[in-house]
C-alpha cells in the first residue's frame, strides 16, 4: 500500500464501474449505478446531490465499510474487494479517516484520547509533534482533557477532524460534517478542512447538501439516482446553488 | 398503551428471555420443592394407609418418650396368647422388624447397605394384616426356609430352591430360598426397604426377639373401642394398644418431621434464587427504562401521563412474570425428577411414586414469579414516570442516577438495620431456633439490600483499581473496558450484586465448614489418643476379643440411647445419653473431666455446655427417666468437655445403661495399639476380629478424621450445588446487562469499528468489561462472606466451632470462578458486538 507513489497514481481513491444494488426484483434499489470516479490526492472534493442519490453509499463503499455489488473500488492501488475483514479494518485504521455528521466521539474518552484512538487501537505511537500541530491548528489545545459531553457541537466536530488528520491517512471521508452546526461554526470547520488540504496536503472527500459548504472545495461532483451527472471545478456558492436548481433538486 | 407495551415486550426477544430466565429458575425451584415433598408425602401416606387400614388395633411396646426404637422392650409371647384368646379378636398377627439381614447371593455378593433398611421379618401368610404379598414360590414354613423381596431378588443373583448364607444381627446361618415377596399392595409405591422373611419362631430366634414380638396387628369383630378397653386391661406395663388410625397418623407424623426441614431447606434455596433474581430484574428494567427514555419522553410529550408511563412498565413486568411463571411451572415438574436424582446421587434414598402438582403449588408459583417480578420493576417504573417530555428532545439523554446523598442515607439506614438484626440474631438469647433464624434471615436480607444500595460507591475505587492492570495489559480495548465498566456505577453494581449475594453465601458456608473441620481436627488430634475407633453394634464377646488382642493395650466402649431429663413424659426434654466407663476412656480421650466419676453409683457426668444450660453443677441432683419407665435421681459427680468422640449431654455409667436399655449395645469401641507392635500389626489384629463385616467400621485415627472430613465436604458440596444456581443466575444477569449495553452502544461500537477497531479488539473490550463486573461482584461477595462466616463462627458455641479458619485455597478458587464467570457471560454479547454491521451501527439511533 505504501508503494502508491505519486508517479504511478495521482488519485488517492477511485471507483471503476461501481454499482451498489439493495434488494431484489421489485424492491431493487440501485444506490450506485455504474459510477466511475476518482479523487485526486491533495484535493478537497465535495459530493452533492438530492437525498437518496447515493452519496453516503458512494462514501461507504469507497471507505471499505460496505462492499460493492459490481465494479471495483481502490484506495491508492489497493482494490478493496480483494481484502478480508481484518485487512479492511487495518486499511481503515491506517489509510482512511472518518468524520460523520454527529456522534463522532467515544463518550468515555477524552478529546485527546479520541484523537489518538486509531493509533491506540493499532498500538502504534502517534507522531507527537504532528498531533500537537493538528490540535493547535484546530484550536483545541486547552480542551484536550475534556470529555465529549463537556464540549460544544462545534468543538466535538473539530475533535473529529483532528482525529481524522492525526494518523495522516491517505484519504478522509466526511459525511455532512457541518450538517449539525450553525453556519459560523460550520465555516470554521470547513476553513480548517480546506487548510489541511492546502497546507498539509491532505485528501478530503466531503458529502454536503449545502452550496456554501461545497464552495470551500476544489471540485464538486454531482450525483443523481446513483449516477454522476455533472461536476464543477473551483466552485463558488452561487454557481453551485444555481447548478443544483438546474438539476431540479 | 397496552398494545405498545406488548410490542415492547416482544420486540427484543433475547432481552425478554434473559429477564424471564431468572424468574423461570426461581419459580421452577419453588415448584420442584413443593412437588417433590408433596410427592413423597403422598407416597408415604398411601403406604401408611396401606399398612394400617386393615388393622383395627395394634399392640406394641409403649414408648413413653423419644423415638420408637430398639431401646423399647418387645411384646412378650404371653401377650399374643392372651389377646388372641379374646372373643372380640378375630385375627392376631405378630410382626418382627429387625436388622440387619443380608442374604449372600450365588456370586458371593451381599445386598447393599447404608441406604434404606435391610431387615428381617416373620412370614405370616396373612397379607391383609401385614401387607407382605407372596409373588413367587411359597412362603417360608420351616426353620430352614426364607423368602426375599422381589427387588433384592432382581438385583442379585438368586434362584428359588438354592441354599444361601444369611448374615443376621446375632448369627450367620444357611437357609433355603423358597419364594419371593413384596411389601405393600400398590405396586407403584415401594418403600425402598429390603426384606428377608422367616418362619415365625425362626424369626424370633434368628432376629434376636426371644419369645417376643415388635408388634401385634389385630382384626376386631364388633366395637373397636370396647375391644381396645378390654385389651388395655390385659396388658402388662410397657405394652400398649392403639387404633390403626393412631398408628397411621404417627407414621405420617414421623415422616413429616423428616420432610418438613427438607422442604424448608429447598424453599430456602428457592428464596435465595428469587432474591437474586429480583436484583437482576430490577437492574434489567432500570437499563431498559434508561434505553427507552426518548421513547417514553415522546409519549409524555404527546400527552401520556406519568402514571400511564409507569403502568406501561409495570404491565411489561407483569407479562414477563406471568410467562416466566408458566415456563417455570413446567420446568419445575421436570426439575423435581432431577432433584430426586441429585439427592439420590448424594446418598439419599427415596421411594418411587407419582409427583403431584397441587393447586396450592400453582398459586405459590404465580405469587412468587409475578410478585417478585412486579416488585423488582417498581423502582424503575417510578423513575420512568418522572421522565419529562423535554427528555425526548435531548440529544444524549440518560436516566438520572439517583442522588448520591439519598442513596447513602438509605444505604446507611439499611446497613444499620441489617447489622443490628444480624447481631441480635447471632448473639441474642432465644428459647427457640425459629425466631433466631427469622431474625438472622431478615438481617441477612436487609444487609444484602444495603450492599446493593451502597455498592455503586465502591465501583470507582474497586473497579478502577482492578481495571488498571487490564487497561495496561490490553491496550485500547482494555482501557475502554475499564472505562465502560466505570461509566455507570449503578449499572455495574446492580449487575454485580447478584454474584455478590451468591458468592457471599458460598463463602459464608465455606468459612463455616472450614472452621468446623479445623475444630474437629484439632480436638481429635489434641484430645483423642485412641489410635483406633470401631463403629457398629458391638457384642460383649467382640469387645472382649479386642481387649484380649496382644497388639491392643487399652480399650473403652461407648453406648448410646435416649433419656428423659425429668419424670414428666409429656413435657420434659429428651436427650442423648452415652454410657462410658471413665476409668477406661481417660487413657484414650482427654475428656477434660473435672470432679469425679464413680462407676456403679448413682452418678452422672454432664457435658460442660449442657450443665450450664441446665443450671447444674457438681453435687447437684438430676432426675432421669428411661424408656423402661424407670425413673431415678442421680448426682452430678463430674463435668466433661465435648469431643467429637464423646459428645452426649449426659454420660451414664455402663451398669445404668445395661439395666435400663433393651438394646444395651456398645456402638463405639476405642482402642489403642500396644507399644511393642507397629500400627500395621495392631490394625491387622483388629481387622481379624471384624473380618471385613460390613456392620462394623474400623478406622484408625487418620481414617476417622478423613471420614469426618468427608461428611462435612459432602454436605458442603450439596449446599454449594444449590448456591451455585444463584451464581448461574448472576451469570445470566451479567449477560443481560452486557447484551443491553452492547445494544445501547451500537453506534459507538460502529464508530470504533469504522476508525479501525478490529473484531478481536471489540470482543476483548466487552470481555474485559464483563470480567471487571464479575470480579467486582466476586470480591465484594467474598469479603461479605468472610464477614458473615466470621460472625457466625463466633456466634456458634465453642463446643462446635471454637475458632475461625479462612480457607484461602477455596477463596482463591472463588475469585477464579468469578473471572471465569465473567468470561463465560461475555461470550454472547462480545460476539454480538464484534458482528455488528458497521453501517447499520453508524446509522443506528
Ligand atoms: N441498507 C439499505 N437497504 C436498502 N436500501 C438502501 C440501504 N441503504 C441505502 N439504501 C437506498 O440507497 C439509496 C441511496 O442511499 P444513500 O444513503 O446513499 O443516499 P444519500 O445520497 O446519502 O441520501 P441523504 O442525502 O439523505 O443522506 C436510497 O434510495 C436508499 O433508500
Ligand atoms: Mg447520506
Amino acid at each position: 500500500m505504501e508503494t502508491a507513489s505519486a508517479a504511478t497514481s495521482t488519485l488517492a481513491a477511485r471507483t471503476q464501474n461501481a454499482s451498489k444494488i439493495y434488494g431484489m426484483g421489485d424492491t431493487e434499489v440501485r444506490a450506485l449505478d455504474d459510477v466511475t470516479v476518482g479523487f485526486a490526492r491533495g484535493a478537497f472534493t465535495a459530493i452533492m446531490g438530492p437525498s437518496g442519490s447515493g452519496k453516503s453509499t458512494l462514501m461507504h463503499t469507497m471507505a471499505g465499510l460496505d462492499p460493492l455489488t459490481l465494479g471495483q473500488s481502490y484506495i491508492g492501488d489497493v482494490e478493496l474487494s480483494s481484502l478480508n475483514e481484518k485487512e479492511l479494518t487495518l486499511l481503515r485504521r491506517e489509510q482512511v479517516g472518518f468524520i460523520f455528521q454527529a456522534f463522532n466521539l467515544i463518550p468515555t474518552l477524552s478529546a485527546m484520547e479520541n484523537i489518538t484512538l486509531p493509533m491506540d487501537l493499532a498500538k502504534t505511537k502517534p507522531d507527537q509533534a504532528w498531533v500537537e500541530n493538528v490540535i493547535s491548528t484546530v484550536g483545541l489545545a486547552d480542551r484536550t482533557s475534556h470529555r465529549p459531553d463537556e464540549l460544544s457541537g462545534g468543538q466535538q466536530q473539530r475533535v473529529a477532524v483532528a482525529r481524522a488528520l492525526a494518523s495522516r491517512p491517505e484519504i478522509i471521508f466526511a459525511d455532512e460534517p457541518t450538517g449539525n452546526l450553525d453556519s459560523r461554526t460550520g465555516g470554521e470547520i470547513l476553513d480548517f478542512m480546506r487548510s489541511a488540504v492546502r497546507e498539509l496536503g491532505q485528501t478530503i472527500v466531503m458529502v454536503t447538501h449545502d452550496a456554501v459548504a461545497a464552495s470551500y472545495s476544489d471540485r464538486v461532483v454531482f450525483l443523481a439516482d446513483g449516477k454522476i451527472v455533472d461536476e464543477m471545478h473551483e466552485p463558488t456558492a452561487d454557481a453551485v446553488f444555481d447548478h443544483m436548481k438546474s438539476l431540479g433538486d | 398503551m397496552f398494545k405498545m407495551t406488548l410490542r415492547s415486550v416482544f420486540s427484543n426477544k433475547i432481552r425478554f428471555l434473559l429477564t424471564a430466565l431468572s424468574v423461570v429458575l426461581g419459580v421452577a425451584f419453588v415448584v420442584s420443592a413443593f412437588v417433590v415433598t408433596d410427592g413423597l408425602r403422598s407416597t408415604f401416606s398411601d403406604l401408611s394407609a396401606d399398612i394400617y387400614s386393615q388393622q383395627d388395633l395394634t399392640v406394641r411396646p409403649a414408648a413413653p418418650f423419644g423415638e420408637r426404637d430398639g431401646d423399647l422392650p418387645p411384646v412378650p409371647d404371653q401377650v399374643l396368647a392372651d389377646v388372641a384368646a379374646l372373643d372380640s379378636v378375630v385375627e392376631a398377627t405378630p410382626a418382627i422388624f429387625a436388622g440387619e439381614v443380608l442374604v449372600v447371593d450365588d456370586l458371593g455378593n451381599e445386598p447393599e447397605t447404608g441406604g434404606p433398611p435391610v431387615v428381617g421379618v416373620n412370614w405370616t401368610g396373612n397379607d391383609a394384616l401385614d401387607q407382605f404379598v407372596l409373588i413367587d414360590g411359597v412362603g417360608p414354613s420351616s426353620p430352614t426356609e426364607i423368602a426375599i423381596d422381589v427387588n433384592t431378588f432382581a438385583d442379585g443373583d438368586y434362584t428359588i430352591g438354592n441354599e444361601y448364607v444369611v448374615k443376621g444381627p446375632i448369627a450367620t446361618e444357611t437357609f433355603t430360598l423358597v419364594g419371593t415377596i413384596r411389601f405393600g399392595v400398590d405396586e407403584d409405591v415401594s418403600v425402598g426397604a429390603r426384606f428377608t422373611a422367616f418362619e415365625a419362631e425362626t424369626a424370633q430366634r434368628f432376629l434376636d426377639r426371644q419369645d417376643a414380638w415388635d408388634e401385634i396387628a389385630l382384626a376386631i369383630d364388633g366395637d373397636i373401642e370396647a375391644a381396645q378397653a378390654e385389651i388395655t386391661a390385659l396388658l402388662p406395663q410397657g405394652v400398649e394398644v392403639v387404633s390403626g388410625d393412631v398408628s397411621q397418623a404417627e407414621f405420617n407424623d414421623s415422616f413429616n418431621e423428616f420432610l418438613g426441614p427438607f422442604r424448608t431447606i429447598l424453599l430456602a434455596f428457592a428464596f435465595v434464587i428469587l432474591f437474586v433474581s429480583a436484583f437482576l430484574i430490577n437492574n434489567t428494567f432500570n437499563i431498559i427504562v434508561g434505553q427507552r427514555i426518548r421513547e417514553l419522553g415522546l409519549l409524555r410529550a404527546i400527552g401520556a401521563t406519568g402514571s400511564q408511563v409507569r403502568r406501561s412498565v409495570l404491565v411489561e413486568a407483569l407479562l414477563v412474570g406471568l410467562i416466566a411463571t408458566a415456563i417455570g411451572l413446567g420446568l419445575g415438574l421436570l426439575g423435581a425428577r432431577g432433584l430426586i436424582a441429585l439427592l439420590e446421587s448424594q446418598g439419599g434414598e427415596f421411594p418411587d411414586g407419582p409427583l403431584p402438582l397441587a393447586f396450592r403449588t400453582i398459586l405459590v408459583a404465580l405469587f412468587t414469579g409475578v410478585v417478585v417480578t412486579v416488585i423488582s420493576a417498581m423502582i424503575p417504573a417510578r423513575k420512568a414516570s418522572t421522565i419529562s417530555p423535554m427528555e425526548a428532545l435531548q440529544e444524549t439523554s440518560s436516566l438520572a442516577e439517583s442522588s448520591n446523598a439519598r442513596r447513602s442515607i438509605i444505604g446507611a439506614v439499611l446497613a444499620l438495620v441489617g447489622i443490628v438484626a444480624t447481631l441480635v440474631g447471632l448473639f441474642g438469647s432465644f428459647e427457640d431456633a425459629t425466631p433466631r433464624l427469622t431474625i438472622l434471615g431478615f438481617g441477612a436480607i436487609v444487609s444484602f439490600i444495603a450492599v446493593a444500595v451502597l455498592s455503586p460507591f465502591l465501583v470507582r475505587p474497586v473497579v478502577g483499581l482492578i481495571g488498571a492492570p487490564i487497561a495496561g495489559a490490553f491496550g485500547a480495548a482494555g482501557s475502554m473496558a475499564r472505562r465502560n465498566s466505570l461509566r455507570s456505577p449503578q449499572r455495574t453494581a446492580g449487575t454485580a450484586v447478584a454474584l455478590t449475594i451468591g458468592l457471599a453465601l458460598i463463602a459464608t458456608v465455606t468459612v463455616l465448614a472450614a472452621s468446623l473441620k479445623s475444630t474437629v481436627t484439632e480436638s481429635l488430634e489434641t484430645r483423642v489418643n485412641a489410635g483406633y475407633v470401631v463403629f457398629g453394634e458391638l457384642t460383649d464377646a467382640q469387645v472382649g476379643e479386642v481387649a484380649a488382642l496382644p497388639g491392643i493395650s487399652e480399650t473403652s466402649v461407648i453406648g448410646s440411647g435416649e433419656v428423659l431429663l425429668g419424670d414428666d413424659f409429656d413435657t420434659d426434654e429428651v436427650v442423648e445419653a452415652e454410657s462410658v466407663n471413665f476409668s477406661d476412656i481417660e487413657a484414650l480421650v482427654d475428656t477434660g473431666l473435672t470432679g469425679d466419676y464413680t462407676p456403679g453409683g448413682n452418678h452422672v457426668v454432664l457435658e460442660k455446655n449442657a450443665a450450664e444450660d441446665y443450671g447444674l453443677g457438681i453435687g447437684d441432683d438430676i432426675t432421669l427417666s428411661f424408656k423402661n419407665l424407670n425413673t431415678e435421681i442421680f448426682e452430678v459427680s463430674g463435668i466433661y468437655e465435648y469431643t467429637d468422640i464423646l459428645d452426649a449431654p449426659v454420660i451414664i455409667d455402663t451398669t445404668t445403661f445395661t439395666t435400663n436399655f433393651a438394646e444395651a449395645d456398645a456402638f463405639v469401641l476405642l482402642a489403642r495399639g500396644a507399644d511393642d507392635v507397629t500400627p500395621a500389626q495392631a490394625r491387622t489384629q483388629l481387622d481379624t476380629v471384624f473380618d471385613g463385616d460390613e456392620n462394623f467400621e474400623v478406622n484408625d485415627q487418620a481414617e476417622y478424621l478423613e471420614s469426618v472430613d468427608q461428611e462435612i465436604s459432602s454436605l458442603l458440596s450439596i449446599i454449594n450445588i444449590f448456591l451455585g444456581l444463584a451464581v448461574g443466575i448472576a451469570l445470566i444477569g451479567i449477560i443481560n446487562t452486557l447484551t443491553l449495553s452492547v445494544f445501547e452502544r451500537t453506534r459507538e461500537i460502529g464508530l470504533l469499528r469504522a476508525v479501525g477497531m478490529a473484531r478481536r479488539q471489540a470482543r476483548r473490550m466487552i470481555r474485559w468489561e464483563s470480567v471487571l463486573i464479575s470480579v467486582f461482584g466476586g470480591i465484594l461477595g467474598i469479603a461479605l462472606g468472610l464477614l458473615f462466616g466470621y460472625a457466625l463462627a463466633t456466634a456458634i458455641p465453642d463446643s462446635i466451632i471454637s475458632g475461625v479458619s479462612f480457607p484461602v485455597g477455596s477463596l482463591i478458587t472463588f475469585v477464579i470462578m468469578a473471572i471465569i464467570a465473567g468470561f463465560v457471560a461475555a461470550i454472547m454479547p462480545a460476539r454480538r458486538a464484534a458482528k455488528l454491521n458497521i453501517l447499520d451501527a453508524i446509522s443506528h439511533v
